[in-house]
């Protein structure tokens, strides 16, 4: 890829994972109360 | 766990003679092929003699002990050329991530040589061989319909009451989670290098879902190894167009489709990945290598069911269930998961991430594989092979989506997902600091709370495994209804008969037959006349039921009974948090003989 692509996807694939791993707070919320 | 040992040393063994025509190029591959292909040969003669009424421990100690013994004798060489690791010269994170793995193998262990609990495996998983044992054939189980599932772990399950006894039995499926291990390790290495395979091992084994599954009598973990060694060798005839890993693929492939009727999705997926990756090779020849040995290894199933029922899916895609329990299975097929609809499709990321426990412990399932293997995208070289296998995990997963969304049945896909999500971990680990910074910390702390909620898993197998709780106590507070099972042990005669609707069936000593759990047997609205003749054609002396089953308790108003005994059970919600869902009593009837 280009430079201007591969900062895109670097951007994108940064912004997804931290989209993710905010999605799975609300599961470990959830998850450390059922264990707790 | 020594006869552990020795069984994959004699899986070896076996699999070392059928694949000395089909050996590997990659040394490596070549080993877990061999351990592969014997596991499922096993299966296969057992089966066989299962058939044929010929199950004897004898014969099977003395074919297994021939095995162990060929595999030592090719497995010494084999391990004096083999090349180890030098650990010394490994980074620290690696070091760690090994030590995670080493700490997750001895809990599976610790787990596995606890008494059986887990409620499938005392329906079926583990019920069903207890009966093949007993009777010293494989007989039909009409009562439970997944026990026409093809069967090829749940009989290595039998073939470890054979060796030892339920708990030895236990134990095929954690071997086969640890050759997926094994596989899903190599083939990273062989891709992308020695910190993406530690890192692969870790997302796909380092989780609590897959502690579960790998220490519950599941078939998943055997599907997943079926599945990474099928995909490994397609790579390997991909790679270097060894037409043995076309046939090997095609093998390990039949494999999964012998193992349960979802690896017949997997084999589906697959077989789309490698047209999609080497469609420009395809040809008859081509597929023949790949078709043909999965047809022969899975056909025996299939075939045993179209003898049995008429229908070699049984009781699936052409039906042959009463009405009732055809409603029962499609209800519970149905259950699971948040819906059916486009907009359930779309949200499913969203939902198997932040709200994953209507999955049926999908809660429990590492994060790493939905945040990073869609970075592979970013970080691999060969883009077209990664869309490939998103591909063919798209289509798996729109046939799990319309079928049945349990969680556990996302493992066949999980040692691709765990090496895609490795190199993309890796790739955006190195594209920056921040990418580093986010990617250390989302996998750190993925690892850790999973290892959190896998100690506490653990944990309740411990006293028991050490000795220091007596298993009677230890059943007593993890299987639902036990202390019914322990009266009718206690009090019935061998040449008595119970039907009951208990689940734990595995401790029931005395025969028994159920009144069908998705099973073809005496539905809770049948009148008097079918529930005589059920109890008649079954030789039922005794019907084990609860006082709150209103349907059970007038059916047993048809019969000449007498209540007695009341037995105060308790049913399990979650072994792990030890919630009990309800306590009752469980009314046991004598049915007058002649009935």
């Amino acid at each position: 890829l280009r430079e201007p692509q591969r900062q895109i996807s670097y951007v994108v694939a940064l912004a997804w994972v931290l989209f993710a791993l905010a999605l799975y707070g609300f599961q470990l919320i959830e998850l450390v109360g059922e264990l707790g | 766990v020594a006869l552990a040992a020795v069984t994959v040393v004699a899986w070896f063994g076996l699999g070392s003679l059928l694949l000395a025509a089909l050996k590997s190029g990659d040394t490596r591959l070549d080993a877990l092929n061999r351990i592969g292909a014997g596991a499922i040969a096993f299966a296969l003669l057992t089966f066989g003699a299962g058939w044929a009424g010929v199950l004897h421990p004898i014969v099977y100690l003395a074919v297994f002990a021939s095995a162990a013994a060929v595999g030592v004798a090719l497995g010494v060489p084999f391990l004096k050329r083999a090349r180890f690791p030098r650990i010394r010269t490994w980074r620290r994170w690696q070091l760690a991530v090994l030590a995670l793995l080493g700490v997750y193998v001895a809990l599976a262990v610790l787990s596995t040589c606890a008494p059986i609990s887990s409620p499938d495996a005392l329906l079926y998983h583990a019920a069903d061989p207890a009966l093949f044992e007993n009777a010293g054939r494989i007989v039909e189980v009409p009562w439970n319909s997944s026990s026409y599932e093809p069967f090829t772990v749940e009989i290595l399950v039998l073939d470890g009451f054979f060796l030892w006894d339920a708990v030895q039995g236990a134990f095929a499926p954690l071997l086969l989670a640890l050759v997926a291990l094994a596989a899903v390790i190599g083939f990273a290495e062989r891709l992308a290098g020695r910190s993406a395979a530690l890192l692969a091992g870790a997302i796909f084994f380092a989780q609590p879902f897959m502690l579960w599954e790998s220490t519950s009598v599941f078939i998943e973990p055997g599907l997943a190894c079926a599945v990474a060694l099928s995909a490994w060798n397609l790579a390997r005839f991909v790679r270097y167009s060894e037409r043995n890993a076309l046939e090997l693929a095609g093998l390990f492939a039949g494999g999964a489709a012998g193992m349960k009727y979802l690896g017949l999705i997997a084999v589906l997926a697959i077989a789309s990945v490698g047209v999609i990756v080497a469609w420009q090779r395809l040809n008859v020849r081509a597929a023949l290598a790949f078709s043909l040995p999965a047809v022969a290894v899975a056909l025996p199933w299939y075939v045993k069911n179209a003898v049995l029922t008429g229908n070699p899916f049984y009781p699936h895609i052409f039906g042959g269930l009463n009405a009732y329990a055809s409603a029962e299975l499609d209800r519970a097929m149905k259950s699971f998961g948040h819906g059916h609809g486009l907009q359930d499709f779309v949200l499913l990321p969203v939902r198997l991430l932040a709200d994953a426990e209507p999955f049926d412990g999908g809660e429990f399932v590492s994060p790493i594989f939905l945040a990073f293997a869609p970075v592979a995208f970013l970080a691999a070289r060969d883009r077209r092979t990664v869309a490939a296998v998103w591909a063919g995990g798209l289509l798996y997963v729109t046939a799990w989506f319309a079928t049945t969304q349990q969680a556990r049945f996302l493992v066949p896909l999980m040692p691709a997902l765990a090496v895609l999500a490795a190199v993309g971990a890796l790739g955006l680990a190195q594209r920056g600091r921040l990418g580093r910074v986010v990617t250390a910390g989302a996998v750190g702390v993925s690892l850790v709370v999973g290892l959190g909620a896998s100690i506490i898993y653990a944990a309740q197998f411990a006293p028991v495994t050490v000795g220091a709780e007596s298993r009677e106590a230890f059943l007593r507070q993890k299987v639902s209804l036990y202390d019914g099972i322990e009266w009718l042990n206690r009090n019935l005669d061998p040449d008595d008969k119970v039907a009951t609707t208990a689940w734990a069936l595995l401790y029931l000593d005395v025969p028994y037959t159920t009144f069908g759990t998705m099973g073809d047997l005496l539905p809770p609205e049948a009148g008097a006349m079918a529930t005589r003749s059920f109890v008649r054609s079954h030789g039922v002396s005794h019907v084990a039921v609860l006082a709150g089953d209103s349907e059970r308790l007038r059916q047993v108003g048809y019969l000449d009974a007498r209540l007695v005994a009341r037995v105060r059970v308790k049913s399990i919600r979650s072994r792990t948090r030890g919630d009990i869902a309800f306590h009752q009593e469980m009314l046991i009837w004598a049915v007058r003989r002649g009935e």
